[in-house]
C-alpha cells in the first residue's frame, strides 16, 4: 500500500503542469503575503517613508497602545492628540504633531473608522458611549439582515453576554490580514486553481492514457487503488496548502510582527460579532477550515473527473463554481439556499461573509455557528463524494477505443 | 488449472459483439484469430474483468472473473495502451508490481529478471518517453508477466516488435504455455501457426473454429482468409 501511495503521489507531483501551476501560484501568494513590506509612501511627490519603516513605526506604536481599555479616558487622550493636527493640510503626515502625538493611535483610529465613527472622531465628539451604542446598532441591523429567529437571537444574546466589555485594544495587524484578505480567502481562491489543474488527472489521466486497462485488471486495481488515489490527492493537497499557509503566515509576520493573537475578534475584525473569540483563534479556525475545504475540493475535483471521464470539463466546472460563488449574489431572503451558498469554501472563508453568517444550524438540540457546522458538513460531503466516486470507479467498463 | 468460459456474451444496443462463447481451456497456447470487429478484443476484455459481460460466466480454477483472486492469477497486455512518461521503465514495473500486490523485495528480483528477458536492462532507468514503440511493447510484455500469471492474455503482443524480437517472443510464449494458459490474438497468422497449440477463430462474435492446427489441415492463412471471404485477395 505504501509503495502504491508513493507512486500515486509521484504521478501527481511529477507532472509538468502541476509543477508549473504550483510554483507560479505559490510565487503569487508569496508576493501578496510580503506585499505589505514592499513599496514607498510619497505625499505631494515628497518621500515620507518606506512601507517597511511604516510597519515598524505602526507596530511599535501599536504594541505600546496594547492593553489599553477602549474607554472615555483613552478616547480623550486620542482626541487631544488629534486636535493638534491640521488634518486639512494634505501634508499633515510630515508634521511632528501627527508623527509624535496622533500617530500613536493609528491602530485604534483604524478600528473606529471600521465602526463607522470617523466623523465623530475627527470632529472631536466621539465618546465611549457612542462607540458601544454604534456597535449595538450594527448588531441589531446584522440580526435583521440575517432574519434571525427568536431562538437564534437568544443564542447570540447569550454569546454577547460572554464578550468582555469595554474592549481592550491589542495590536494585531498580522492576524487581521491573515483572517482577512491575505489569509484563508485568498489562499482558497488561488489554491483552487492548483487543485483544478493537479487533481483532474488523478483518475482522468488513466483514461486518457488508456492505462485504466492495466490497472483495473490488476489485483488492487478495482478496490484499494481507488482509496490510494483519493489519499494521494488529499496528501498532495494538504501539504501544498500547508506550504501556501506557511508562506502567507511568514509574509505577514515578517511585515507586521507576531503580536496580537489574544486580540478580540470584535476589536480586530468584526465589531458586531457576538462570540468570545480571539483573532488568533479565528485565524487558526480559518486555516483549519481552509485545509479541510481544500481536501473536499480536491476530492470533488478527482471524483468529478472520474464521473465525466473528462479532465477539461471537470476543471471548467471547479473554476466555474469558484467564480460563480463569488459573483452570483444570493440574497438572505432565499433562506436555506443562501445559507448553503455561504458554506461554499470561498464564501465561508471570507471573514466578513460566510464566516460570520449568524444563522445557526441545530443538531440534536445543539446550536452551531457556520464555522462550527462547516467541518461536519465538509466531512459529510467528503464521505458522500468518496462513495459516489467509488461506485463509479469500481463499475467502470473499458469499452470502445 | 482450467479457464471455463460459459455462454459468454456481450451485446451493445443492437450489436452482438460476443455471442454465447463457451470454452474450457487447459494450460497451453491458444491463438485467437479474427478480422477487425470480430469480437476478439471484447472477448479478451471480458476475460480480464475490465468489461462486464451481458451474459455468461468466466472462472479460473473456480474463481469468478470479478474476484481479486482471479486478478491475482491474471497477466494482461492490451492492444493499445499508454505509459506514464515521467516514469522510468523500472519505476513503471515497480508500480505495476505494487498494483499486483507483490512484495517489494520479490518485485525487485522479478523485475531484474524480466528486464533481462525483454532486453530492456540497459535502458531500465531511462524515462519511458524516450523509449521506441518496440521498447514500450516489450515493457508491456514484462508487466504482464510480473506476477507469474496462470492466465496470460495478450492482445496483439508482437505488434511493433522487429523480426528478431518477434522470434524471441514467440519462444517465450511457447515456454509460458507449458504451465499456463496463454491466449493471444494477432493478425499475423504465422505467429499462431508457429506457437499455438490450438487455434480459435472468431467471426461476428461467434467462435467459428476451435481446435489444433497441424500440417494435415493445410495452410492456416489460406483457411483464415477463406473464412473471411478474402480468398481472391489471397490468391
Amino acid at each position: 500500500m505504501r509503495t502504491l501511495l508513493k507512486f500515486e503521489i509521484r504521478k501527481i507531483v511529477k507532472k509538468k503542469s502541476t509543477i508549473i501551476a504550483f510554483v507560479f501560484l505559490l510565487a503569487l501568494q508569496a508576493f501578496l503575503a510580503f506585499a505589505g513590506s514592499i513599496g514607498t509612501t510619497y505625499v505631494d511627490d515628497e518621500f515620507l517613508e518606506t512601507h517597511m519603516e511604516r510597519n515598524k513605526i505602526d507596530r511599535a506604536n501599536g504594541i505600546e497602545l496594547s492593553g489599553r481599555v477602549i474607554d472615555d479616558a483613552l478616547l480623550s487622550e486620542m482626541k487631544e492628540a488629534y486636535a493638534k493636527v491640521d488634518w486639512e493640510d494634505n501634508r499633515y503626515r510630515f508634521s511632528s504633531a501627527y508623527q509624535e502625538e496622533a500617530r500613536k493611535y493609528a491602530g485604534l483610529d483604524e478600528r473606529i473608522r471600521m465602526w463607522g465613527l470617523k466623523k465623530a472622531l475627527m470632529g472631536g465628539t466621539l465618546t465611549e458611549n457612542m462607540l458601544y451604542e454604534s456597535r449595538k446598532a450594527d448588531m441589531k441591523s446584522t440580526w435583521e439582515y440575517y432574519e434571525l429567529n427568536e431562538k437564534e437571537q437568544a443564542y447570540w444574546q447569550a454569546r454577547e453576554a460572554e464578550v468582555e466589555k469595554p474592549f481592550t485594544y491589542q495590536y494585531s495587524t498580522a492576524y487581521e490580514y491573515l483572517a482577512g484578505m491575505h489569509g484563508g480567502y485568498m489562499i482558497c481562491l488561488i489554491f483552487t486553481f492548483f487543485i483544478s489543474i493537479a487533481m483532474v488527472n488523478v483518475f482522468g489521466e488513466e483514461h486518457s492514457r488508456k492505462t485504466d486497462q492495466l490497472i483495473l485488471c490488476s489485483r488492487y486495481g478495482r478496490g484499494k487503488l481507488y482509496a490510494v488515489k483519493i489519499i494521494a490527492g488529499s496528501i498532495v493537497t494538504f501539504v501544498g496548502n500547508l506550504l501556501f499557509i506557511a508562506v502567507t503566515v511568514a509574509g505577514n509576520f515578517f511585515s507586521y510582527g507576531i503580536e496580537g493573537f489574544q486580540a478580540s475578534i470584535q476589536v480586530a475584525l468584526v465589531n458586531f460579532y457576538s462570540y468570545d473569540i480571539t483573532v488568533g483563534e479565528t485565524v487558526l479556525i480559518l486555516m483549519a477550515l481552509l485545509l479541510l475545504s481544500s481536501i473536499m475540493s480536491a476530492i470533488f475535483t478527482m471524483v468529478l473527473a472520474e464521473l465525466l471521464k473528462n479532465s477539461v470539463g471537470a476543471m471548467a466546472i471547479v473554476i466555474g463554481i469558484l467564480f460563480g460563488a463569488r459573483m452570483i449574489p444570493m440574497p438572505v431572503s432565499w433562506g436555506l439556499i443562501s445559507q448553503l451558498w455561504n458554506y461554499l469554501p470561498i464564501n465561508l472563508l471570507k471573514i466578513d461573509e460566510g464566516f460570520i453568517d449568524m444563522r445557526l444550524v441545530s443538531i440534536l438540540g445543539i446550536e452551531l455557528t457556520t464555522w462550527q457546522f462547516a467541518p461536519i458538513l465538509y466531512v459529510s460531503v467528503i464521505i458522500v463524494l468518496i462513495w459516489i466516486g467509488r461506485r463509479n470507479y469500481i463499475n467502470y467498463q473499458v469499452t470502445g477505443r | 488449472m482450467e479457464l471455463v468460459i460459459d455462454r459468454l456474451s456481450k451485446q451493445y444496443k443492437n450489436k452482438i459483439a460476443v455471442d454465447r462463447i463457451s470454452l474450457q481451456l487447459k494450460p497451453g497456447v491458444y491463438g485467437l484469430l479474427g478480422a477487425n470487429g470480430a469480437g476478439k478484443t471484447t472477448l479478451m476484455r471480458m476475460l480480464c474483468g475490465i468489461l462486464k459481460p451481458t451474459g455468461g460466466t468466466v472462472t479460473l480454477n473456480n474463481q469468478d472473473v470479478s474476484t481479486e483472486e482471479y486478478r491475482t492469477m491474471l497477466g494482461y497486455l492490451p492492444q493499445d495502451f499508454g505509459y506514464y512518461p515521467e516514469f522510468s521503465g523500472v519505476d513503471f514495473l515497480l508500480y505495476m508490481a505494487a498494483l499486483k500486490g507483490l512484495e517489494k523485495s520479490y518485485a525487485k528480483k522479478k523485475i531484474k529478471e524480466l528486464l533481462e528477458l525483454v532486453s530492456l536492462k540497459d535502458v531500465a532507468k531511462k524515462k519511458i518517453k524516450t523509449y521506441s514503440g518496440g521498447m514500450k511493447q516489450r515493457l508491456g510484455i514484462a508487466q504482464a508477466l510480473l506476477n507469474d500469471p496462470k492466465l496470460i492474455i495478450l492482445d496483439e503482443p508482437t505488434a511493433g516488435l522487429d523480426p528478431k524480437e518477434r522470434v524471441r517472443f514467440r519462444n517465450l510464449i511457447a515456454s509460458l504455455g507449458k504451465d499456463n494458459i496463454v491466449l493471444l490474438s494477432t493478425h499475423i497468422v504465422s505467429d499462431i501457426e508457429h506457437i499455438a497449440d490450438e487455434v480459435l477463430m472468431m467471426k461476428d462474435g461467434q467462435l467459428i473454429y476451435q481446435g489444433e492446427w497441424t500440417e494435415d489441415n493445410g495452410d492456416l492463412e489460406k483457411f483464415y482468409l477463406e473464412q473471411f471471404g478474402e480468398e481472391g485477395l489471397y490468391e
